[in-house]
Parts: structure tokens; C-alpha cells; sequence
């Protein structure tokens, strides 16, 4: 049975296009052949009718050493960030930072005070895979994944008998440099994966200062970043059957960001210290009918953030939050035809912010149901159901059905509705002044259909794929003044909809090898329901949501030598409601040379790359600066032994 | 392949072809700025966004103008546009969060200098034909100026966050945001001589015809202190009238009449008393309804200047209404007007 569903699973994913995406991040184990299990991900099931966004492989590779925002940034997602290394949160199809989670592992990373994910703070070095999911998925993976989610995750795996290390090293312009080392050791019943990561940029990069009489050359001050993390991935199986898997997972992590001046401002003082733990427990478990599996996890999440303003008659501000989820599941196969997956879900959170919020605490209890039917080869249909109580208050239940079909060789069309849901975070709900304990969650509907079609001609190989959605969010919660306090409420209605386009093809010829990857993504995300006459924002676009957004990254191979070019455009967006304000169009272009060279079963890379190679000057935020031009030297080694 | 290639070009022609968002026009350059003729209006802006503006409204004019700061200078006013002082055909315009005071022409509202060295700046108050005084937020302390070099010349030490401040017969009186005192300056010796215990949230005073300052305290920001009306004798330093304010009440903006015998603040809607009155009034004058009044100020013939900020990331709406409280006319400025001065 667990053959059979590692088996059905792989197949959902790789028919949904999820496979490429999780090969995107190129990883220790995809460098010594040991594929992740991606039973452990049951995304898989769950988005049925959904196509993920994949990651450019060669861009994947090329920044391991980055923040996922850069990663992201560079395949085609939105990001908005105050600068680099700076707070940097992505809002997919036209929503809010606080409708795009990041679940790592299975576990939902959502900041519990603000519901906002900082991408600046995940480094990509520390995951075997990322997947962007755009898409409501709220029945599978609870509040918040409105507009979609990105999955990433860290495994070691049991199998054959090796050992294998990695090392990285980049160094780069205004003063950057990040190291990684991975070690990772398998053997039949147990795996272990450690790695270590750190990052220093100084960010004292130039910019025009078009706030300044004839827009002088500044250079940016108090704009330093320092991270360091490690992770340590442990799995075990005890007993010959195999039956069972014990799993470990650590994740500890430490950011120090100054956080610089805005063209604006004189200078800036202020700073932010983030410091998070995160511990995993995983058993997953074949029963003796060969016919029911069962996961069951627990995990720990610990954040603090200070920040400090600088000012002299200004405190600092310290957040402390604590998570603690337990879930477990069965999946069982009814009939040949037939999965149905079940389970529970309970997460306790605390949160305590100095001067603004005392300690705070929130229990959630959620049951989901997934049905999965296969009434033909290649057509595959999944009906879920979710329903939360939150502090013993039961929410309206959400859930989804998605289809998805291969009607030939060529093309398969997909499709998903679903119900969904965000309740409100410990800031909306408590701060003093302002929370409104009496808020209701945000529901959405979610509609899309996709096609896609894959061509493959000898060495040749082609693919595209279109994707339409619409979705409308009532009560979306917004702050606003009443009386001097500001106060979250549920006032909006928001209607988006769009379409996403992947165009991706390989062409081989001789020693020659081109791989291309074409993005153009189009959302109206706007508002429905003005708070009063004098609104000005009724059916206007969304503040920070560009309309069009488009990207191509292509990888010239030559033996073990590689060129990337990759481009982005992204359309102005408006920063006042009323679009009295606005921010313009920018395009970015990188450039890397590359070389990957093998050794018996060691490998090793270098490269060189060019960032903002026009040396565009653009901002994402209203006067926060963007890195112009820049270099950087990466390196990377892979040492494997194995005994068969 | 082909096909393909074809398929996705005509895809993202289709999408790209869609209505786009019609973009905001450049500002004009000013016109019309004549003394006695209308007013200033201030608008903040957000938060870290740099989209402060200034605008002029003519008195009976259908619209005001657009970011006059921008259109002269070919640059952005700043961050968070907190007051602007108006010193004889100058304008001392504060920036708060780009820690500086730009001074312009008010004819032009060409840039004349800018003023370095604060940390949090709000109001600006000259003190005699050379010196001014400029209130801070964070800085503990309020910034002499030197009008003439237009430098900052030495600092006076307050605790907590000032405000607006009222010279009178040689005595500076500072508000004071962060806790409930007025402080007494003496603007000879740039010494602190006296402070009252008021309430929190002490942000505008105003003189009365009877030579008593009114000072309008909200209360702390946090909600958990009451806030007041009271009325001073700015010659003995004692308070003789006070009113109790609950707290979070939101009261601010207070203003005074031509004739200076009759008060306006804003507390949800528009408050109106005379001097003489023995409560505050329990009725609003002009009633705030929908709209989210920000900014209040009084200008001659009695009018009142009242602006909406709506959402707060929009561009405001400004009213003039008459002495009797009827609304007169209306026009959009910037984002966040919340200062107003007659010019």
C-alpha cells in the first residue's frame, strides 16, 4: 500500500507539473541522485486542479547562496520589498502579504501577530525544494492561503549507504559574502542532513537622491544585513518491515538587519533583530493492512523580533511569539479508485509584543477530509473539507473540489473551486489601541481553470501552459480611524482576476543545449466597496499590485560551461488608493556565466553574475533604493562517497 | 513548437491589450498665490512613502492647486509634511520623518533653503525677526533657529514629545503630546521657567480676546488617560476653567474665531464654544458623518476649513463651510491634509 501511494502520489505530481518545480531546487540529494520522498508532501492531492508555478531550474542553482525573495523575484512572483536583504513579502494574484503563507514541511510559518511571511528571511540554501502554488488552498492548509502558497522543505531520507558534503561560497558587491556547508550521511534505516548557512551584505551601495536639489549621488547608510542559520534533518526507520519513519527537523536562524534611511529621511538609526527556532517531530506509519497510512507531526515555533528605532525618547519594541501545532492524518485506499485522507489539526499560539500588546493566546482545533476518485487513467478528481473551531468559536467550513484530465497525449485541462478563509491576527484582534476582538474572518471564493500542453521531439521538448482565475474576498480587513484610534474592520470586497502563462522549451543541437523559460502573468485586483462617498478607491486596482508582470530566463549549455540571461518586467503600480500616486515601470536583467564540472562522482560550479546589468535605478517602495548594478562570485562543491 | 510560441505571444498580447490605469498627470507649476487671498494646505502624506504636497486654495476657486513644492523645485517636499509658518513672504514648511524645514518662496514656493539638524521636527515658531523655535517628537528637546543662516543654533531640553507652541507677552508656551505638561519657555534666555500639570495629549492653544490660553489636551495616545479643555492665565500661569475630556476622545485641531471669542476643535464632527461657556459643547457644530475630518482651521470672515482624510491613502477632500456651519464648497488636495493656514 505504501508503494501504491508513493506511487499514485508521484503520479499526481508529476501530472500536475509539481515535479519539475520540486527538481527546481537543486539540492545535495538531487546532486547525488536520491530523489526527496515526495509522499512527505501532500500538496500533491490537495491542489488537484491547480498548476503551480515552476522555478527556472538553472536560476534555482545559481541562487542558493540568496534569500527566497531574490529567488522569487527572478521567477516572475511580486515581491514587495523595501530593499535588499530588507522586509521583503510577496502577495500573489493581486492579494495582501498576509494571504501568500510559507508552509515548510507541512507546517504553516505564517507570523501569527501580522500573518505576514518575510521572504528576505528564508534562505534558499536550506531547502531541497520551493514551490509556488498560486491558488486558494485554504481547505488543505487552513487560514490565509488565499492567494496562494510557497512550499518549501528540508528532508534527509533513508536509503542507500553514502556521504556526501557541500559547500558554497559567494562573495559580491557593497560588501557581501555567505558561506554554506551541508553534510549529509544515509544509510538503510536512517539519514541525517545538517547545513549551515550565513550572510553578510553591507548594502553601501550608491543611488540618486531625487528628494536632494539636483538629485546628488548618496551612498546608503545603515543598510547592513547579517543572517546566519542551520538545520538539522534526521529520519529513521526502525524494524525490517519499514513500516514506520521517525523524522526530526530543526530549523534555528538569526537575522540583524539596520534598517537604512528613505531618500527622504536624513539617516536612519533603526534596526531589527529576528531570532526564530523551529522544531519538528514526524512519524509516519504503514499499518498491517497494507492499506492505511498515517502521518502524524509536532512542531514547536519560536519568533522574536526587537525592533529598535533609534530615537532617543523612543523605546524599542520586542515581539515574542509561540506556536505549537499537532496534526495527524490517515490516508486509506476505500478502493482501487478511491483515497480518502483525514485528520486533525491543533495549533496553540501566543503573542506578547511590549508596550502594545499583552500576552495573548489563541487555540485552534481543525478536522479536514479529503476524497480523491480516479475514474479514468489520467483524470483524477479531489473534493475536500475543512472546518476550524478558533478559542471554541466554529467558523464556517471551507473546501474545494479540483479535477484535473489528460483528454490526450497533449493537452490536460484542469480546474478548482474552492471556499476560503483568513481569520484575523493577534494585531487585528488585540492591539492596544485599535484591536477589535469582534472581527470576522475574510472568505473568498476562488475559481480557475488551466491548460496545458507538452510537446516532446526527440532531444527537443516544449511546454505551455495558460491559467485563468477569478476570485472575490468579502471582508477584508482593513485599518481604519475611528475617532483618533485606528481600528482593523471588515470593510472590503475585492474582486481579482487573471491569467498566468508559462512558456518553457528545451532545444538540443550537437554539444549545444538551450533551455528557455517564458513567464507573463496579468491580475485586476480590485476594490468593491467604498467606506464612504468621498472614496475614491470604488473598482480601482489594489495599491501594489501590478497589472502585468512578464519574465524570461534562458541557459545557453555548452559542455560544462553555461550563460544565463534573465530578464523581468513589471508593470507601474499605484501606491494611493485613489491612484493618485504611483510607482513605475522597471526591468531587470541578470547575466551569469557559469561552468559545472565533474569529477568521478564530485562536482563543483563557479560562477559569475551580473545584477540590474542596465543598471537600472528603480524602487519597489516609494524612495527606498534598489542596488544598482552589481557582481557577484559564487562557488560550490559537492563530495560524495558511497557503499553499495 | 511553433505553435506554441505562437499561442503564448498571442496570449500575452491579449492580456497586455487590456484597459490600463490611466496614470496621474505631473504637477502644475503654481499660480495665483496672493497674500489675504486663500490658503495653504498641508498635507502629510504617508508614512515613509515621501508623498508630502503642499497646495493653495483660492478663496472660491473650484479646485485647488496641485504639489506645489514639486512642481517649482522638480522634486519631492518629503516625508510627512507635519505645519508650515508663514513669516513674511516665507515659508517655513516642517517635514517631520525627513528630519529637516524647507524654506520657500510663498510666491513661487521655489525652494529658498533647507534647515538640517532635527530629529522629528512638528512646528515651527519664530520668537523675534531672527530666532525660531522648532518642537520635536523624539529628540526630548525643542531647536533654536537662526532665521537669518537659516542653522540650527543651539537646543533647549524637554522631556517628551512637543507640539504646537503660542508666544505671548514674552513668554513661549509648549505643548506637549507625550505627557501632561505645558512647559514655559523664556525666549530671552532660551531657558525652561515654569510647566503646568494639564492632561496628556497636549497638541494645539490658542489665544483668546481675552488674553486666556486655551489649551486642547486628547489624552494619552495609548487611551487609558483622560484628556481636557483648559483654560490658562497666561500672565499668573494658573488654570482657571477645565474640562474634562474621556479618554481616546480624539479631540484636536483647536482654533479660534476672528474675533477670538469662540473655539473650534474636532471631536467626531466639528465642536463649537464660545469662551464664555461653562461645558463643552455636547453636539457637534458641523456633524462628521461619513466623512473623516482631519484637519480643522479658521479663517477670516469666520469660515471654517475642515478636511476628509477618507482612507488615509488617498488624496483628501477639504471643506469650507460658513460661520453658520454651511457647507460652502469642496476641493481635492493631497493625501492627508492636516494643516491648514489662511494666506
Amino acid at each position: 500500500m505504501k508503494e501504491t501511494l508513493r506511487t499514485y502520489l508521484a503520479g499526481i505530481l508529476f501530472v500536475c507539473g509539481c515535479l519539475p518545480a520540486l527538481q527546481a531546487q537543486d539540492s545535495l540529494r538531487q546532486a547525488v541522485k536520491k530523489p526527496v520522498v515526495i509522499t512527505e508532501w501532500r500538496g500533491g492531492l490537495s491542489s488537484t486542479g491547480l498548476i503551480p508555478l515552476p522555478i527556472d531550474s538553472a536560476l534555482a542553482s545559481q541562487y542558493l547562496q540568496q534569500n527566497l525573495s531574490e529567488l522569487l523575484m527572478r521567477n516572475g512572483v511580486f515581491i514587495k520589498s523595501y530593499g535588499s536583504g530588507s522586509l521583503a513579502t510577496a502577495g500573489l494574484r493581486g492579494s495582501s502579504a498576509s494571504h501568500t503563507p510559507a508552509i515548510w514541511n507541512d507546517i504553516n510559518l505564517q507570523s501569527s501577530a501580522n500573518g505576514q511571511i518575510d521572504f528576505a528571511l528564508l534562505p534558499a540554501f536550506l531547502f531541497d525544494f520551493v514551490l509556488v502554488q498560486p491558488g486558494s488552498t485554504s481547505a488543505a492548509w487552513g487560514s490565509g492561503a488565499i492567494g496562494g502558497a510557497v512550499f518549501i522543505a528540508s528532508a534527509a531520507q533513508p536509503g542507500d549507504s553514502m556521504m556526501a558534503v557541500r559547500l558554497t561560497t559567494q562573495h559580491g558587491s557593497f560588501g557581501e559574502n555567505g558561506q554554506g556547508l551541508q553534510f549529509m550521511l544515509s544509510r538503510s534505516r536512517m539519514a541525517v542532513s545538517v547545513r549551515g548557512v550565513r550572510h553578510l551584505a553591507i548594502n553601501n551601495f550608491p543611488f540618486r537622491n531625487i528628494t536632494l536639489p539636483a538629485s546628488p549621488e548618496q551612498t546608503l547608510g545603515n543598510a547592513a544585513t547579517f543572517m546566519q542559520a542551520a538545520t538539522a534533518d534526521f529520519a529513521f526507520t526502525p524494524g525490517r518491515k519499514g513500516n514506520h519513519q521517525l523524522g526530526a527537523h530543526v530549523w534555528v536562524q538569526e537575522n540583524n538587519r539596520h534598517i537604512p534611511p528613505s531618500m527622504a529621511q536624513t539617516h536612519s538609526e533603526a534596526t531589527q533583530y529576528d531570532r526564530s527556532a523551529r522544531f519538528l517531530l514526524t512519524h509516519s506509519a504503514t499499518l498491517r493492512d497494507q492499506k492505511t497510512f498515517m502521518r502524524t507531526r509536532s512542531a514547536i515555533l519560536i519568533d522574536e523580533l526587537i525592533y529598535t528605532s533609534g530615537f532617543v525618547s523612543d523605546s524599542s519594541a520586542i515581539t515574542h511569539g509561540l506556536t505549537q501545532i499537532t496534526e495527524t492524518e490517515l490516508t486509506r485506499e476505500l478502493a482501487p479508485k478511491i483515497i480518502l485522507n483525514a485528520g486533525i489539526n491543533h495549533t496553540y499560539s501566543q503573542v506578547e509584543v511590549s508596550r502594545f500588546l499583552s500576552l495573548q493566546r489563541m487555540n485552534r482545533t481543525s478536522v479536514f477530509v479529503l476524497a480523491g476518485f480516479l475514474p479514468a487513467r489520467g483524470v483524477r478528481i479531489a473534493a475536500q473539507f475543512r472546518m476550524e473551531l478558533v478559542n471554541g468559536r466554529v467558523l464556517q467550513p471551507v473546501g474545494s473540489i479540483g479535477i484535473s484530465s489528460v483528454r490526450s497525449m497533449w493537452v490536460r485541462l484542469s480546474a478548482n473551486v474552492s471556499r476560503n478563509y483568513r481569520i484575523p491576527t493577534f494585531n487585528d484582534l488585540y492591539w492596544q489601541p485599535g484591536g477589535n476582538p469582534y472581527l470576522k474572518p475574510e472568505k473568498s471564493w476562488n475559481a480557475e481553470a488551466s491548460a496545458n500542453t507538452t510537446v516532446h521531439n526527440g532531444k527537443h521538448s516544449a511546454s505551455i501552459s495558460l491559467t485563468g482565475f477569478v476570485r472575490e474576498v468579502n471582508d477584508w480587513i482593513q485599518w481604519i480611524p475611528d475617532g483618533a484610534v485606528w481600528t482593523p474592520r471588515n470593510v472590503l470586497k475585492v474582486w481579482s482576476r487573471g491569467a498566468e502563462t508559462r512558456f518553457t522549451f528545451s532545444f538540443k543541437w550537437r554539444k549545444w543545449k538551450l533551455e528557455n523559460s517564458l513567464g507573463y502573468d496579468y491580475v485586476r485586483s480590485i476594490n468593491k466597496r467604498a467606506i464612504s462617498p468621498n472614496d475614491n478607491s470604488l473598482n480601482k486596482q489594489l495599491i501594489y499590485v501590478p497589472a502585468h508582470r512578464a519574465f524570461v530566463a534562458a541557459t545557453l549549455i555548452h559542455k560544462h560551461i553555461y550563460f544565463t540571461w534573465s530578464q523581468q518586467f513589471t508593470s507601474h503600480f499605484f501606491t494611493a488608493t485613489d491612484h493618485s500616486t504611483y510607482i513605475p515601470a522597471y526591468t531587470l536583467a541578470q547575466v551569469t556565466i557559469g561552468s559545472k564540472l565533474k569529477l568521478k562522482k564530485h562536482r563543483a560550479e563557479c560562477f559569475v553574475r551580473v545584477n540590474n546589468v542596465f543598471n537600472t535605478a528603480y524602487t519597489l517602495m516609494p524612495l527606498r533604493p534598489m542596488p544598482p548594478r552589481s557582481f557577484q562570485l559564487g562557488l560550490r562543491f559537492d563530495f560524495q562517497t558511497t557503499n553499495q | 513548437m511553433n505553435k506554441l510560441l505562437i499561442s503564448f505571444a498571442a496570449v500575452v498580447v491579449l492580456f497586455a491589450a487590456c484597459k490600463q490605469d490611466p496614470l496621474p498627470e505631473p504637477p502644475a507649476p503654481a499660480q495665483g498665490i496672493q497674500p489675504g487671498q486663500g490658503v495653504f494646505i498641508v498635507c502629510e502624506g504617508n508614512f515613509m512613502f515621501g508623498n508630502s504636497s503642499v497646495h493653495y486654495w483660492k478663496y472660491g476657486d473650484a479646485e485647488c492647486s496641485s504639489d506645489l513644492f514639486q512642481a517649482a523645485n522638480n522634486r519631492p517636499l518629503g516625508d510627512v509634511c507635519q505645519s508650515l509658518t508663514i513669516i513674511g513672504n516665507r515659508g517655513y514648511v516642517v517635514m517631520n520623518n525627513s528630519n529637516r524645514v524647507e524654506v520657500v518662496s510663498l510666491n513661487d514656493f521655489k525652494s529658498i533653503a533647507t534647515i538640517n539638524g532635527f530629529t522629528s521636527p512638528r512646528y515651527l515658531l519664530p520668537v523675534n525677526s531672527a530666532k525660531a523655535y522648532v518642537s520635536d517628537l523624539y529628540a526630548n528637546r525643542i531647536s533654536i533657529v537662526d532665521l537669518n543662516t537659516n542653522d540650527v543654533t543651539g537646543r533647549i531640553s524637554l522631556a517628551g514629545k512637543t507640539e504646537q507652541m503660542l508666544l505671548h507677552n514674552g513668554e513661549v508656551f509648549v505643548t506637549n503630546s507625550e505627557n501632561n505638561k505645558l512647559y514655559v519657555i523664556n525666549p530671552q534666555t532660551d531657558s525652561l521657567t515654569d510647566s503646568l500639570v494639564l492632561a496628556d495629549g497636549g497638541s494645539s492653544l490658542v489665544l483668546d480676546a481675552n488674553e486666556k490660553l486655551w489649551v486642547l489636551c486628547s489624552g494619552n495616545w495609548q487611551g487609558s488617560t483622560s484628556g481636557g479643555l483648559f483654560r490658562i492665565n497666561p500672565a499668573t500661569h494658573l488654570i482657571e476653567q477645565s474640562f474634562a475630556l474621556p479618554p481616546s476622545s480624539g479631540a484636536k485641531s483647536l482654533c479660534l474665531s476672528p474675533q477670538a471669542d469662540t473655539l473650534y476643535y474636532l471631536q467626531n464632527g466639528v465642536k463649537r464654544m464660545a469662551i464664555t461657556d461653562q461645558q463643552l459643547p455636547a453636539q457637534a457644530f458641523i456633524a462628521q458623518g461619513t466623512r473623516n475630518f482631519y484637519a480643522l482651521a479658521c479663517v477670516p470672515g469666520g469660515e471654517l476649513m475642515v478636511s476628509d482624510a477618507v482612507d488615509f491613502v488617498q488624496r483628501s477632500y477639504v471643506y469650507r463651510y460658513s460661520a453658520a456651519g454651511a457647507e460652502l464648497q469642496s476641493v481635492r488636495a493631497g493625501i492627508n491634509a492636516g494643516f491648514i493656514v489662511h494666506y
